[in-house]
């Protein structure tokens, strides 16, 4: 009896210190995420300018007039072309260079370094860096290509290379990123594993093939996740090299929605395009989930 | 020990990650709010606001009239750089040496993310009392949802003081809303050098400026400078040119949907045929649509001499000034863009822009926040303004300390008219589209009936209410 009053007080005094450690992260969760997203649902049934208090309310009419809107459709093309590149691109080449790096070559640690730079630095400057290289006329790119005397043209940030040209960028900012994350679970590997399979005779490729690859497949699939929702709502890059996107063939979702915000001054119709960008994130993001997590299993 | 320190970097990038993601959204929170007003019992009888009629007397005699209450003034404006907040700075400490019981806080901000801190402060009921637009649509946006304080009478009063050019361009719909502080043409920018060098004159017809071009191109020269990749840029040229073949009411016209003008005007479609003449004749840089003129792209064409003009707005003054001090000192030149025989414009016709102070309808006090706003554009501040600066202000008065100035300056002076930028006036998704389709004519994309078609459609949607 008395003992059942111990085992529960120590419950209790658990509860407690761990809801005194969760609350601070669940109060900016909840208003910063949870609230957010809520009201975002609200806002995106009103018609409503965002500039003052007054909104009226319309239903579904702005989901209705998103879902007709050719330019959200065209930007939603762009960000599948993103996710695309992501992970057919990002993943297989952070895979590599974090396999390079886990390898018994030497300068390890300085490779390490230079190759995580690009992503230590802000967006921003990474932005403005980039158009410089991709400038007409002073950029190191139109010099290189002067130099070679190649018939190209060296207008990159417009027209139909305009997209192609920040996506390499993009994969240059963040294959860095995957690189740590890929590497840090290949350190997670047990080295008596590869010993083994020497002994019994394996390549380097079987040795990758099924001990590495298997092992490191939960890591693999939050990076694809991370990367899936995270290309499904960027903005920065292509808002800081295209000016906001002017051009429909660098518009994202998110760039859209900042447009007809911001500029515009159609709040509720960019709530109602939040609303979709997090409704399709949601979904991506569970199928792929889904889809991965029998394979796993197996 | 190596994971571990793997471990903590991730931690780390983790941590760093999400702060960049949440940098951007905070809003300051503004000081607006008026002072505890217990802490100057003896206001109290001062407190009600000025009569009109003695509104003048109080802007001029010394504000015995105003409040005694110990009170604050938010500002919020965005002359972020050290010479144009050192102007701003000197003009608030003369109002506070005046007005001693008023403290004045001001929060200069940077240009683009301004636009959506204000209209964000505004929807959250936290507005400054006083900030800063550029007139048109972007301000009538503001003053639709009844967010900015009517100052027309008090404006009828003082007008003497600027010039008619420099107010019409804040008006909406001929009230005035604001006081101009900065406010300046946009000539056609040359290099006197390479005029010297290749005998020049400078232009008066676009006939005679077209022969100018190809004689500057056959010198292996480009013609016109030109970074279009955030669109105005460009959009600046194809204004003028139907400026000055329709004149200022082809395009009041079209906007005001009256006297049967429309966007498919013969002088928007012309307009639209020169800038594709001049692109496929090579008057313009390789890839000018990839340029980026925030980052100078096109500004150093300019100045190291492989472009003979450029089309920009006034802020090149101190953009050259600043970049380029030489070059400022030695070959940079300024003239009114040509006029076109046998167009509706003229020359006093001109194309211009500029910032201007408002007041929020939310603002408590009202005559102090005007005595502020006088203060802050008076003629000792566009003194200030041009000597520190090299920025004019279209006030009335000022001694123009090099010839440059003086230049732009009489162009305003002389104007009969300003149009403000298309992208300012017209209402934002018109804007857009505005510079959207003058992009795409550069680019070669569209055909200038295309274009002017495009516009004429939006026109009917959002105009024709």
């Amino acid at each position: 009896m008395e003992r059942d009053q111990i085992k529960s007080t120590n419950r209790w005094k658990k509860i407690g210190l761990v809801l005194f450690f969760v609350i601070p992260a669940l109060f900016f969760y909840g208003t910063f995420n949870v609230l957010g997203i809520v009201r975002t649902f609200y806002y995106s049934s009103m018609e409503w300018k965002g500039i003052s208090a007054n909104k009226t309310f319309v239903g579904l009419a702005n989901y209705i007039a998103v879902a007709k809107d050719m330019a959200f459709w065209n930007a939603l093309k762009n960000n599948i072309i993103l996710v695309a590149v992501s992970t057919l691109v990002q993943l297989p080449g952070a895979l590599l260079l974090a396999l390079l790096l886990n390898s018994k070559i030497r300068f390890t640690k300085f490779f390490r370094t230079v190759f995580f730079m690009p992503q230590l630095l802000s967006t921003v400057a990474t932005g403005i860096m980039w158009i410089l290289f991709y400038d007409p006329n002073f950029g190191l790119l139109a010099k290189l290509i002067k130099a070679l005397g190649l018939p190209w043209s060296t207008a990159f940030l417009q027209g139909s290379t305009a997209l192609p040209s920040i996506l390499f960028v993009i994969c240059w900012q963040f294959i860095p990123f995957y690189m740590i994350i890929i590497r840090a679970g290949l350190t997670n590997v047990p080295e008596e594993l590869y010993e083994a399979a020497k002994i019994d005779g394996a390549n380097s490729w079987q040795c990758f093939k099924s001990i590495t690859f298997p092992l490191i497949m939960p890591t693999l699939r939050s990076s694809a996740v991370l990367q899936l929702v995270g290309s499904l709502k960027y903005f920065d890059l292509f808002y800081v090299m295209m000016g906001g996107a002017p051009n429909a063939s660098t518009e994202l979702m998110a760039t859209y929605m900042y447009k007809k915000g911001f500029t515009e001054f159609q709040m509720g119709y960019a709530s109602t395009i939040a609303a979709y960008m997090f409704l399709i994130c949601f979904i991506f993001a569970c199928s792929f989930l889904y889809v991965t997590q029998g394979r796993e299993d197996k | 020990m190596k994971r571990k320190s793997i471990a903590l970097l991730m931690a780390t990038t983790m941590v760093a990650v999400n702060l960049l993601g949440c940098s951007g959204g905070g809003t300051a929170a503004t000081t607006g709010a008026p002072t505890d007003t217990t802490a100057a019992p003896a206001a109290t009888t001062a407190a009600p606001a000025v009569s009109d009629s003695t509104t003048e007397a109080a802007s001029t005699a010394g504000g015995s009239e105003l409040t005694t209450e110990e009170i604050t003034l938010t500002v919020w404006h965005i002359a972020n750089d050290e010479k144009r907040h050192q102007t701003v700075t000197n003009a608030i400490n003369r109002f506070m040496e005046k007005y001693p019981n008023i403290k004045v806080v001001d929060i200069p901000q940077e240009n683009d993310p301004y636009k959506t801190k204000l209209a964000t402060a505004m929807a959250a009921g936290e507005e400054p009392d006083i900030f800063v637009s550029w007139g048109g649509g972007w301000l009538e946006s503001f003053i639709s949802e009844g967010k900015v304080l009517n100052i027309d009478d008090k404006v009828r009063e003082i007008q003497d003081e600027y010039y008619d050019s420099a107010l019409s361009l804040f008006q909406v719909k001929g009230v005035n809303y604001a006081l101009p502080y900065s406010c300046g043409p946009a000539p056609v920018y040359y290099n006197k050098q390479i005029y010297a060098d290749l005998g020049l004159e400078v232009p008066e017809t676009l006939a005679e400026f077209e022969a100018n071009c190809d004689k500057i191109k056959e010198a292996g020269i480009i013609p016109l400078a030109l970074g279009n990749s955030s669109q105005w840029p460009g959009a600046l040229t194809f204004i003028y040119h139907s400026l000055r073949l329709g004149g200022k009411d082809a395009f009041l016209n079209a906007y005001n949907r009256e006297n049967g003008g429309t966007f498919e005007d013969e002088s928007f479609i012309k307009a639209g045929e020169k800038i594709q003449e001049w692109v496929k004749k090579g008057y313009y840089p390789e890839g000018c649509n990839a340029i980026n003129y925030d980052t100078g792209g096109s500004r150093m064409l300019f100045y190291g001499g492989q472009a003979a003009h450029i089309v920009q707005t006034n802020g090149m003054f101190s953009n050259c000034r600043s970049e380029a001090p030489d070059f400022y000192e030695n070959n940079l030149g300024i003239f009114n863009f040509p006029v076109v025989e046998g167009g509706k414009g003229t020359a006093k016709e001109i194309l211009g822009g500029g910032n201007a102070y408002s007041i929020s309808s939310s603002c408590p006090y009202p005559e102090e926040a005007f005595e502020l706003i006088h203060t802050l554009t008076d003629k000792e501040f566009g003194q200030d303004s041009v000597d520190i600066a090299g920025v004019i202000t279209g006030v009335e008065g000022v001694t123009m300390p090099n010839k440059l100035t003086q230049e732009a300056n009489d162009m305003l002076r002389n104007a009969d008219y300003i149009q403000n930028f298309y992208d300012q006036f017209l209402p934002a998704d018109m804007g857009a589209l505005h510079k959207q389709t003058t992009y795409d004519l550069f680019g070669l994309t569209t055909t200038p009936e295309k274009a002017a078609a495009d516009m004429e459609a939006l026109a009917k949607q959002s105009l024709d209410k």
